[in-house]
């Protein structure tokens, strides 16, 4: 063997040690990232609007990360538009259904359950794709779907309680007039 | 206001870590040297076989080329679809490669390009040695001088442990990074978020430890900073504003 060719032996071999630690430090991360992930989505308390802005662009990143990688090409041609559709039902139910916010809860139960799923479906899809499962089209779009709808109910969810707080302080003010 | 000693402490880091890849890669540069005795490996044949190609302004030629397949999960290319010669990074990274194709273009009469597709395929590692006729083991045979060359070669194994896990370690591990990024920037006191969320994981104490301590602490302090406090408070306004403004002009 040439000397590039016994570079790449060596550095092979170390490359195996590291993306083995990369492995076991994955499977362990996943956990307390989806721990954090659902407190900090679904806490009322403090400036929640940032908060949740930014998880949603995590979500949208971590989503469209896993989705562009060259395993699923060609798969899940119609994701953008999936995506779109149910983005827009995500953003609409929980406006028009602003009667059903309750403002003195701590945490809102919808977005942990959808963080939940999207979490669950997503490491359902790693786990297919680990045990080298061709093909798996439907969960990806039903991953796109709960993506889109979770980002959706992100944004909805929280103009819809400060729209709500407006309507609960605006009432006291037209009753007395 | 960016403190002085974080920058001075993240050039000293930066320098070490330099210091430190540049020490592991030389390391092994030597290592190979002694091991290979200071051979590189032979030219290709291709270039004894291939005439060089020169094109005035404005001429055209044909020339036919024999192509083979590098990697056997990517699609087929379409008819129309456009090609260009160019040098491939698979010669180097891929072990026996270029073994296969000197054998090949020394002896294009004696093997077959089937077969030859087969092998370059093999080098891939996603074909078995049990798996390819007979033939086709000769040629690889000949061309590598062992049987079943690529079994247990790091090179291949790397490149297969990549293909099953890669997407999913990139994405736990992005994932990962960025809630850390959320929990340090978006709420008060994420140390008492990252022990509870650990604490399932390592002992109660040892939880305590890593949150408490130092790297702890200045998770803390930097989100409790004003300037992002500030920020904080200043989309939330934002947002509100949007929302009352929207919501007013429906009613």
């Amino acid at each position: 063997m040439g000397f590039l060719g016994t570079y790449g032996y060596i550095l092979s071999i170390f490359g195996i040690i590291f993306l083995g630690l990369a492995i076991l430090l994955s499977l362990f991360v996943i956990i307390p990232a989806s721990y954090w992930l659902f407190s900090s989505l679904s806490s009322n308390r403090g400036p929640a609007v940032f908060r949740r802005l930014f998880a949603m662009l995590v979500i949208i990143l971590v989503s469209s990360s896993y989705l562009n990688s060259p395993t699923f090409y060609g798969m899940a041609q119609w994701r953008k538009t999936t995506l779109i559709c149910s983005f827009i039902v995500g953003i609409v139910i929980p406006v028009l259904r602003i009667d059903l916010v309750q403002l003195d809860r701590l945490s809102d139960r919808i977005l942990a359950s959808l963080a939940g799923l999207w979490w669950l479906i997503l490491v359902i899809s790693e786990a297919l794709l680990v045990s080298g499962v061709e093909g798996q089209s439907v969960l990806l779009y039903f991953f796109i779907a709960v993506t889109g709808i979770l980002c959706g109910a992100i944004l909805g969810t929280t103009a819809a309680r400060i729209a709500k707080q407006k309507l609960v302080q605006s009432e006291p003010e037209a009753g007395s007039s | 206001m960016i403190d002085i000693a974080i920058i001075s402490k993240i050039r000293k880091a930066a320098i070490w870590a330099g210091l430190s890849l540049a020490a592991f890669f030389g390391i092994i540069a030597v290592i190979s040297l002694v091991i290979s005795g200071g051979a590189f490996e032979k030219p290709m044949q291709y270039r004894s076989v291939i005439p060089d190609i020169t094109l005035n302004p404005g001429e055209r030629k044909v020339l036919e080329f024999e192509s083979f397949c590098l990697d056997s999960g990517r699609g087929s290319p379409r008819r129309g679809d456009d090609y260009s010669l160019m040098n491939t990074p698979a010669i180097k990274l891929r072990p026996y490669l270029r073994d296969i194709f000197n054998e090949y273009l020394s002896h294009p009469s004696r093997w077959k390009q089937g077969d030859v597709q087969q092998a370059v395929w093999y080098t891939q590692g996603n074909k078995k040695w049990q798996d390819l006729q007979p033939e086709q083991r000769d040629f690889i045979m000949t061309a590598t001088g062992k049987e079943d060359p690529i079994s247990g070669h790091p090179v291949i194994l790397l490149s297969r442990m990549a293909s099953i896990f890669g997407t999913v370690v990139k994405t736990n591990l992005l994932l990962a990074f960025l809630v850390l990024v959320l929990m340090v920037i978006a709420l008060p006191f994420p140390s008492a978020y990252m022990e509870r969320g650990i604490s399932w994981m390592v002992s109660p104490r040892l939880a305590q430890k890593i949150t408490r301590g130092r790297p702890g602490e200045m998770m803390d302090d930097f989100a409790l900073n004003p300037k992002l406090q500030s920020l904080r408070s200043h989309i939330d306004v934002l947002f509100t504003r949007l929302v009352y403004r929207i919501f007013s002009r429906r009613r």
